[in-house]
């Protein structure tokens, strides 16, 4: 471990703390040596408590007529000075209503109890470039959420805390992917064609990309580092015109997150928070618990087991009998896959897979005991502080644990300061200094080693988990993985190389995140100022891999060490200006000019062809000469300016225009040329209809908005310079020589040009009865043309694709937010908010001659596409069964009962009918949700608060493809129906060998054209046309064995998409807190200045799901934009979280 | 005051500068990708293609050649699956 790169980082931690300990010095005795000596006659102290009785922070005490003044801290305490006499305390803060005191010439100390001011007219939200603005004056829909909020919930993934709260937003979580995976976000639908349109976030001005999963593995993107604990509020900027000064990177939206600072406060305040996070995984997908494992039968390609009867061919629900004991074993099934049809699990003497006496019994749990309970601990301390001239504050997050997979630990540390110092009268200081750092390990594999994978594939109802999960049971006695085809081996159970992976090997990232970021305010006038700013966002990554060998004595195995270094610059000046023109027009104006420079550099090492020694991890103990690789993966450099104008009109009517034009590198050609600039204008217009006219009294608030804006968005670095690339080596007689070609396959259009969105909003905003009752609504459209995308074309052409400007791909939609108080008294209190998102999205075109792209997001045989006239993310397959449909001689349609039943075919080497494939490219689903909603509930009684959120998404569709998986090997309850006489199966004799089954069924469905049965004697009859109930009829068909058609109705090569391809639609009590804030009474006895403790419940149980057997439906297993489905699940999984907050 | 603004406007000017003048400078050089080359040597292209051809579903030139596989099929399917697998794979491996 303490090899030297550790060295280096143990110094350049040390660096930045030393950094940040002499700032934090600085900022403290500045503060001591601004305490200035008033020369009034007497001081009074008081608090300031809002409703609930918690303090308030930064609310303003004035002496009314005077300009003497100061501002509460963090336990809403404040000391001012005062004349002698009668005087008036003015206490006025944001989003409270101003109140104001008496305050006799004998009192000293006051109480005073802010009510929340629920005037809209008040309300102050951050918007693009991390400006305030009063929410009235916007002429589009943004939302806010407390950073408190999102703490709340511990979630590792930010994303995850927004869920059911924003309209507008869609989250889908990757609940398959482990502690710390991805989620996907998209605000407003998929914009582009491509495979990431998530939202990218911007924290204090600096730029957090948003990446989609690449890889088995899900570690996650940039956003677990973050630390809720620091968020003062997120902002979702969810049109394009409010996103539009952010530039091309913002085609996808911006979530706006403001750091929390330091307070202008006596002495230190200091926040201790302690969260005690337990994660239980409670139910997987619900299996059947009938029967376990054993094979389809003797089978053509396969070999099954030897050790069958001679007339057992045909016949499940049978054990092989070993010949050396005469005992029956449990079926290994080696060679072949692993199926569940044998026996019915009466508690038999059996042999088990390592030839022990067992009982053959079903282990119902034995999905859900691969899990742990998942245990977190996060703790957060905060220190802040501040003058009337400087404010710091410095917090440490430490957040660790392990998750309900097996060695899915994770440690994240977070240390954080934000300091402002007003240097002079003009010049004001910013600095934010953020350094995080996350290991992980582990997470769980997606597709094809996954767990889903694994017990709906594999593993059957019979199988002992928690047994062989133990290393004396997954490791073979001579060292490695036992091997089944070894005859020396006894251990010939399973699926151990699961077990193996878990126990053995080690998947690690290390990242280190390191924010600086510098903003220097300038105040030229009273009207204007001058904002220049610099940050740094790097992202440092470490993957490592260590696998132990599997071979006989551990031979085999690899070691691999890569790094990825993230580096982003950000330089940025801005004029902002404000000026009261006339009494009734106020401009606020802002130009300003930025520059963003981005790059991606690696390198990788690994091993070949196994380890020399196994179980040690270095590069050098390769059995073949190592392979490395590195390089500059990309670079791309925008330079922009930007403007933007406010004019307010009687504080009623405002008009807002932006306007940006970027320079991007990405469009430029080697020789300087190219379409490389392109513009954002965004015009729009907000109305307080409520203040023009005089409108009923129970009318409170009435706001109109609307805007227009275009957004752009550039290419992928260096594809418009393409060149010869060295593809590697190629050995020829001991030699090696180098191969090169052309480094793309695409050709690119020749001048190439900037993508463009342009969006439509209008929007309307109501309150009632005193504040009590509102609404917030928004209607949008929004157009990407011009996109940049890649075709494919002829390969006889020589290259396989072409990329090229077109399309126009639309959302249009609708957000409606409700929200109201339905009770609202000094002891109780009932606030109550309802979101509602439909977006509809539509590829209104492609290209000429081009009405179809193929997204590149496939789910096994599903894969997704853009269909013009229909949407981004259809879903098609060619694995689909046609429908039947009766024609008549001359070819024409006509009326049949059996119109519409899948198409059968018939398989003489299993004889068994089921569904064919079509072999033509079907529509089987659309991923996009019909709609999406939230009901968020607040109950308040005294100093204990509810909160309970529920969220939904209706529709969608959602490929399965470990359901297919499970029908295919009998895993799951459909599977039994018809499987003995008991579940309903026919009982015949079979003319083909004597035998009598009971595991016939009678499949629905048509015989397709030319489909010929050969009957017991030889002979073979046509039944093309004929369901299969009436060629039953006829006789000439027999029953078909269960077995056989749910094998091939899920197999690789014939199986069919009718069935698991499905609608994923779910109600989910997302959330139940519980807060209890000790009385301020108490908290003051304790020398405290706050204490709160939370409960918190997440993802606590699904009222509604369409998915199968409890199927969790928040399994999509990547964050790509056009993936929906998922190769491999978890089981539904709730967290609970405990809270202990307190504030000195 | 007016000491302090001049200050101000000179660095501001200069940032002005800094970031504005140089609008496209270097755009060119930075979206180039340092790991191809604008003219290749012919040899090693030829290598390639060689190779591609030679290592094609284990030979491309013994046994599951275009024409083999013309010879003993009757026709070759317009099935997705046929046309991107035997028909265009071949291409690719030939014409790149």
């Amino acid at each position: 471990m303490k090899r030297k790169p550790f060295a280096a980082l143990v110094m350049h931690t040390t660096k930045i703390i030393i950094v940040q300990v002499i700032l934090l010095v600085v900022l403290v005795s500045s503060t001591r040596a601004n305490i200035n000596s008033p020369l009034f006659d007497r001081s009074i102290t008081g608090v300031v408590v809002n409703e609930k009785g918690e303090p308030v922070t930064d609310a303003s005490v004035t002496v009314k007529g005077t300009t003497t003044g100061t501002v509460t801290d963090r336990s809403g305490a404040f000391k001012l000075s005062v004349p002698d006499g009668q005087v008036v305390l003015t206490i006025s803060n944001v989003g409270f209503v101003l109140q104001e005191i008496t305050v006799t010439s004998n009192t000293s100390r006051v109480s005073v109890r802010l009510l929340r001011d629920d005037n809209p007219l008040s309300e102050v939200v951050v918007t693009a470039l991390g400006i305030s603005k009063q929410k009235k004056s916007l002429g589009f829909s943004v939302t806010e959420v407390k950073g408190e909020e999102l703490a709340k919930t511990n979630e590792i993934n930010p994303i995850n805390a927004l869920q059911g709260k924003v309209a507008g937003v869609q989250i889908d979580m990757g609940g398959a992917s482990g502690l710390f995976g991805n989620t996907k976000i998209l605000i407003r639908g998929n914009s582009t064609l491509r495979n990431n349109n998530q939202p990218i976030i911007v924290m204090d001005g600096v730029i957090i990309p948003n990446d989609i999963l690449s890889g088995s593995r899900d570690f996650g993107n940039d956003l677990k580092n973050l630390n809720m604990e620091d968020f003062e509020s997120v902002s979702v900027l969810k049109g394009s015109s409010a996103a539009a000064l952010y530039g091309s990177r913002a085609i996808n939206g911006v979530i706006l997150i403001t750091s929390k600072k330091g307070k202008s406060r006596k002495g230190l305040g200091i926040t201790v928070s302690q969260s005690v996070e337990v994660q239980d995984p409670y139910r997987g997908p619900d299996f059947q618990n009938e029967f376990g494992g054993g094979t389809v039968g003797a089978y053509f390609t396969d070999t099954r087991d030897v050790n069958y009867k001679a007339n057992e061919g045909w016949r499940t629900k049978v054990f092989p009998t070993d010949p050396a004991t005469g005992k029956p074993y449990i079926d290994r099934q080696i060679g072949r896959e692993l199926e569940n049809w044998g026996p019915r699990l009466d508690g038999q003497d059996v042999l088990n897979y390592d030839g022990t006496p067992t009982k053959y019994v079903a282990v119902p749990n034995n999905f859900l005991d691969v899990f742990q309970t998942g245990l977190t601990s996060n703790t957060n301390v905060a220190v802040e502080g501040g003058n009337d001239k400087s404010t710091f504050r410095l917090s440490y997050n430490h957040n660790a644990g392990q998750g309900i997979v097996h060695g899915n630990d994770m440690t994240k540390n977070g240390y954080s300061l934000r300091a402002t110092h007003q240097i002079n009268k003009f010049l004001s200081l910013d600095i934010t200094t953020d350094y995080n750092t996350f290991e992980g390990f582990n997470p769980p594999e997606l597709g094809g080693g996954s767990y889903g994978k694994l017990f709906t594939w594999v593993i059957p109802r019979n199988y002992d988990t928690k047994y062989w999960m133990q290393r004396q049971n997954y490791i073979s006695k001579f060292g490695g993985l036992p091997n089944a085809n070894d005859l020396n081996e006894r251990n010939k159970a399973p699926s151990l190389d699961y077990w193996f992976r878990i126990g053995e090997n080690k998947y690690r990232r290390k990242e280190e995140m390191l924010i600086g970021r510098i903003a220097l305010t300038a105040t030229l006038t009273s009207w204007a100022r001058v904002v220049l700013e610099g940050n740094i966002n790097n992202l440092y990554t470490t993957n490592e891999t260590k696998e132990l060998g599997t071979g006989i004595n551990f031979a085999g195995g690899s070691y691999a060490l890569s790094h990825y270094n993230k580096q982003s610059n950000f330089l940025k000046w801005m004029v902002v200006m404000n000026k009261t023109i006339h009494k009734d027009f106020e401009i606020n104006a802002s130009v300003g000019g930025e520059k963003q420079s981005m790059q991606q550099t690696y390198n990788a090492a690994s091993t070949v062809n196994g380890l020399i020694y196994p179980g040690n991890y270095f590069i050098a103990n390769s059995k073949d000469r190592p392979s490395a690789s590195g390089g500059l993966l990309n670079k791309t450099v925008y330079n922009s300016l930007y403007a933007s104008a406010d004019i307010g009109y009687k504080d009623q009517l405002f008009l807002q225009a932006t306007w940006r034009g970027d320079w991007s590198s990405a469009l430029t050609y080697a020789n300087g040329t190219g379409n490389n600039f392109y513009n954002y204008p965004a015009v729009s217009l907000s109305w307080i209809f409520s203040e023009t006219f005089q409108l009923p009294s129970w009318i409170s608030y009435g706001k109109f908005r609307t805007n227009i804006a275009a957004l752009g968005n550039t290419a992928q670095p260096y594809i418009i310079n393409p060149g010869f690339a060295l593809n590697g080596y190629v050995n020829a007689g001991g030699t090696d020589y180098p191969i090169s070609t052309y480094s793309a396959s695409n050709s690119v259009q020749p001048n190439l040009k900037p993508e463009r969105k342009v969006s439509k909003e209008l929007g309307a905003e109501m309150r009632f009865l005193k504040n009590r009752l509102g609404f917030d609504v928004s209607l949008y459209q929004d157009n990407t043309f011009n996109q940049i995308i890649d075709i494919s074309v002829p390969r006889e052409s020589g290259i396989s694709g072409t990329t090229i400007n077109a399309g126009n791909l639309q959302n249009k939609g609708i957000e409606i937010a409700l929200d109201g108080s339905p009770v609202k008294s000094k002891n109780f209190e009932w606030n109550s908010s309802v979101t509602y998102s439909y977006n509809q999205n539509r590829v209104v075109s492609l290209s000429a001659g081009l009405k179809e792209k193929n997204l590149s997001a496939d789910v096994f045989e599903i894969s997704s596409w853009a269909v013009e006239g229909k949407s981004f993310g259809v879903l098609r397959t060619t694995a689909h069964s046609p429908a039947f449909q009766a024609k008549n001689s001359s070819g024409a349609n006509i009326d049949n009962p059996n119109n519409g039943k899948p198409v059968l075919t018939w398989r003489a080497d299993a004889r068994a009918a089921f569904p064919v494939r079509s072999n033509v490219l079907q529509e089987v689903g659309d991923i996009n949700a019909k709609f999406r909603g939230g009901w968020n509930n607040t109950f308040r009684y005294k100093n204990l608060s509810l909160n309970i959120l529920l969220d939904a998404k209706i529709g969608g569709d959602f490929a399965l493809l470990t359901y297919r998986y499970g029908t295919h090997t009998g895993v799951f309850p459909n599977s039994l129906k018809g499987r003995d006489a008991a579940h309903g199966g026919i009982v015949w004799k079979s003319a083909f060998d004597g035998e009598t089954y009971d595991d016939g069924i009678i499949p629905d469905g048509v015989f397709g054209p030319g489909i010929k049965v050969t009957q017991p004697n030889g002979s073979q009859v046509d039944v093309s046309g004929l369901s299969y109930q009436e060629a039953y009829d006829k006789g000439y068909v027999e029953p078909t064995h269960l077995p056989q058609f749910n094998y091939r109705y899920g197999s690789s090569s014939t199986g069919v998409a009718d069935y698991w391809v499905l609608k994923n639609s779910w109600i989910s009590v997302r959330q139940v807190a519980l807060t209890y804030n000790f009385s301020p009474k108490l908290i003051s006895r304790a020398k405290l200045n706050t204490c709160s403790f939370s409960l918190v419940c997440r993802n606590l149980v699904y009222l509604y799901n369409t998915l199968p057997y409890q199927y969790n439906p928040e399994s999509n297993n990547s964050n790509n934009a056009a993936y929906s489905g998922e190769e491999g699940f978890l089981p539904m999984t709730r967290n609970i979280t405990g809270t202990l907050r307190i504030g000195f | 005051m007016t000491k302090y603004f001049k200050s101000y406007l000179y660095s501001l000017g200069i940032l002005l500068l800094v970031t504005t003048s140089g609008c496209k400078k270097d755009f060119g050089e930075i979206n180039t990708n340092p790991a191809v080359v604008v003219v290749p040597d012919i040899k090693y292209l030829f290598t390639y293609s060689e190779n591609s051809i030679v290592t094609y579903q284990g030979g491309e030139w013994i046994w599951e050649g275009m024409e083999q596989l013309l010879r003993y099929s009757q026709h070759v399917t317009s099935q997705s699956y046929e046309v991107s697998s035997n028909v265009n794979a071949r291409y690719g491996s030939f014409y790149s």
